[in-house]
C-alpha cells in the first residue's frame, strides 16, 4: 500500500431537512471537502458514495452536479456503515495505486420512527411478528452485560450525557441540548432498559472526504493532510449475532467479538496500540455499543467500560475522548453519511481545528469504528 | 366450517392440526453436526450443501429479554410486549416474542414453544406464528 492522505472534509449539518433534495444536501459537503483540500473537481479520479434510502440515480446526480468528467461513480448501501465502506474502497483504490485522488460522499434522508432491519413490508416474517425493532436486540445484550459485570444503568446514561455535551459544542449536530444522566434515565423507555436518549435519532445529512496519494498531497499542500495509516474490515461469525441470525441484523454488540478480532490485526500492522490513540469515533447507535466498543478496541479492560465512562474517561480530558462531535447519539445518524462524518471529526481534531470541542494536548492519532449491516470498518489516522 | 391453521412462515414453523403438533424447523449439518435456525441449504461452517431439515426442541432457556414499548412499522404485535432470546438444547438462539409480563421474567428461566394466531387471512384461516411462554 502507498501512503494515502485525507486532504479535505466537508459536511452538511445533520438534522431534519425534509424539503431538501439529495443534491442540496450533498452540495455544501462536497464543495466544502474540495475547498478544504484546495483541489478542483476536475482532479477527482473516482467517487465512492454511501447511501441506503435512495433511488436508482442519486449517487450519480450528487457527484455530477460538480461536472460530467466521466469518472467511475460507485454507490454502496451498507446500512450504518455505507460511507465507511465507501471510504475504505477509496483508501484501498488510492493505496493500491489505481488512482491518485478519490472523493468519498455519504448522504441520507431517513424516515422518522424506529429503524427496523427490513425496508419493505413482507420481506420476511420477522417484521410482522414484532421481531424487527433494532433497539430490542441491543437491549437484550445490555441486560446481560449489566448482570454479568454488575454495571449500573447510570453508566449507559453517562455515555449519552457526554455525547450531548460534545454535541452542544457542534453546530453540525442534530441535537444540541445538554442532557444530564438523570435526564437520560427519565426519558421514555424504548425497549427496556434502553431509554430514548440512549438511542440515536434518525437524521438527514451529508459528509464528504477527499483523499489522495502522497504525490497529490504534495501538489496541494501537505501541511494539513492527515495520513490514513490503516483500515481493517470484516463480517461477523454466525455466533456473534444477538438473538441468533434471524433477520441478520448484524451489529457487533455481543462482546464486540468481531471488533476484537479485526482491531488486533490493525494495531499490529500499523504498530499502533490503543495507548497511542488520542481520539476515537465509535459506532454508538445505542449507548451500550460504546461500552462494548471501548473494551473491544482495547481502551479499557473487559467488564470495566461502565466504570471507565463514569470516571469521565470519554470526556475531553479523559483517557480516550470518544465521539467528540456528539456521536450518532446526538450529532445524529443519517445512516449513509455517518462514516464520512466520523472521518471528518477525527481529521478536525488532529488538525486542531475542532473549535470549542477541540480536545487538549495536541492529539496525533485518531481512530474511527463503524458498523453497518454487520460489517465493521476501523480506520487509523495520524498527522 | 372452521378455518385452517396455516403457518405464517412454513420455512421456520411447521403447523399441525393442533397446537401441540406445531414445531420449529431448523437445519443440521450432516458433516459437522451444527444446528441452524432459520434453516440453511449450506452449512455456515463447512460451506457445503450438507444440511438436512430437523425439528427443533420445544423447550429452552431465556437468555435475555426486553420489554418493547415502541411499535415497529410493520409489526402485528402491539407494544408493550416482550422480546426474548431463547437458547435451545441444540445450542442455538431463537429470537422470539415471550408471552409473559416483564415482572415475571428472569434470565435463565425455562421457556417453551407456544404458537399463537397472529391474524386471520381473507378466508378466515388462522395464521400461526411462533412465540415462547414460561414453562411451568
Amino acid at each position: 500500500m502507498r501512503k494515502v492522505y485525507a486532504m479535505g472534509i466537508g459536511m452538511h449539518k445533520f438534522g431534519r431537512f425534509t424539503e431538501k433534495s439529495f443534491e442540496e444536501l450533498t452540495y455544501p459537503a462536497i464543495e466544502g471537502a474540495l475547498l478544504d483540500a484546495g483541489m478542483p473537481f476536475k482532479d477527482i479520479e473516482v467517487a465512492f458514495c454511501g447511501v441506503v434510502y435512495s433511488s436508482l440515480y442519486d449517487s450519480r446526480r450528487v457527484i455530477q452536479q460538480f461536472g460530467w468528467t466521466g469518472i467511475m461513480i460507485h454507490s454502496l448501501a451498507q446500512a450504518s456503515g455505507s460511507s465507511a465502506a465507501a471510504f475504505r474502497l477509496g483508501y484501498w483504490t488510492v493505496g493500491a495505486g489505481i488512482h491518485d485522488t478519490a472523493l468519498i460522499v455519504g448522504y441520507e434522508k431517513l424516515p422518522k420512527g424506529m429503524l427496523t432491519g427490513t425496508l419493505f413490508p413482507g420481506m420476511n416474517h420477522l417484521d410482522v411478528m414484532g421481531l424487527d425493532p433494532i433497539p430490542a436486540r441491543l437491549a437484550l445484550e445490555m441486560r446481560k452485560r449489566m448482570k454479568e459485570y454488575n454495571e449500573p444503568i447510570e453508566a449507559y446514561a453517562a455515555v449519552a450525557a457526554q455525547a450531548s455535551e460534545y454535541a452542544s459544542l457542534n453546530p453540525m449536530a442534530h441535537y444540541q441540548e445538554k442532557h444530564t444522566i438523570q435526564d437520560v434515565l427519565n426519558s421514555p423507555v424504548v425497549s427496556e432498559p434502553l431509554t430514548l436518549y440512549m438511542c440515536c435519532p434518525t437524521s438527514d445529512g451529508a459528509g464528504a472526504v477527499v483523499i489522495c496519494s502522497e504525490k497529490k498531497a504534495r501538489q496541494y499542500g501537505k501541511k494539513r493532510a492527515i495520513e490514513i495509516v490503516g483500515n481493517v474490515c470484516g463480517t461477523p461469525q454466525i455466533e456473534d449475532l444477538v438473538g441468533g441470525p434471524g433477520s441478520d441484523i448484524g451489529g457487533d454488540f455481543k462482546g464486540g467479538n468481531l471488533t476484537k478480532r479485526l482491531v488486533r490485526k490493525l494495531y499490529n500492522d500499523a504498530a499502533i496500540g490503543p495507548e497511542d490513540i488520542d481520539v476515537a469515533q465509535m459506532h454508538d447507535p445505542f449507548t451500550m455499543a460504546t461500552l462494548v466498543d471501548l473494551e473491544a478496541l482495547g481502551f479499557c479492560k473487559e467488564g470495566e467500560a461502565g466504570r471507565f465512562v463514569l470516571k469521565g474517561n470519554i470526556g475531553p480530558s479523559g483517557k480516550i475522548p470518544t465521539n467528540t462531535d456528539g456521536g450518532l447519539l446526538c450529532k445524529g445518524h443519517p445512516m449513509g453519511a455517518t462514516g464520512t462524518a466520523q472521518v471528518a471529526e477525527v481529521v478536525k481534531q488532529l488538525r486542531g481545528e475542532a473549535g470549542p470541542r477541540q480536545i487538549p494536548n495536541n492529539p496525533k492519532v485518531g481512530l474511527t469504528h463503524s458498523s453497518g449491516a454487520g460489517m465493521i470498518n476501523i480506520n487509523l489516522l495520524k498527522k | 366450517m372452521p378455518g385452517l391453521r396455516v403457518s405464517l412462515e412454513p420455512s421456520v414453523l411447521r403447523v399441525g392440526k393442533t397446537r401441540e403438533e406445531d414445531v420449529l424447523i431448523g437445519s443440521k449439518c450432516k458433516e459437522c453436526g451444527k444446528y441452524f435456525f432459520p434453516q440453511r441449504k449450506r452449512c455456515a461452517y463447512c460451506c457445503e450443501p450438507t444440511t438436512e431439515l430437523v425439528e427443533l426442541s420445544k423447550e429452552g432457556i431465556l437468555s435475555s429479554y426486553s420489554l418493547v414499548a415502541k411499535k415497529a412499522k410493520y409489526s402485528l404485535v402491539e407494544p408493550p410486549y416482550i422480546l426474548g432470546e431463547v437458547r435451545i438444547p441444540e445450542g442455538i438462539l431463537i429470537y422470539s416474542v415471550i408471552n409473559a409480563k416483564s415482572e415475571e421474567l428472569q434470565m435463565g428461566q425455562k421457556v417453551k414453544l407456544e404458537t399463537v394466531e397472529i391474524k386471520k387471512d381473507e378466508t378466515e384461516n388462522s395464521i400461526i406464528a411462533y412465540s415462547f411462554s414460561l414453562a411451568k
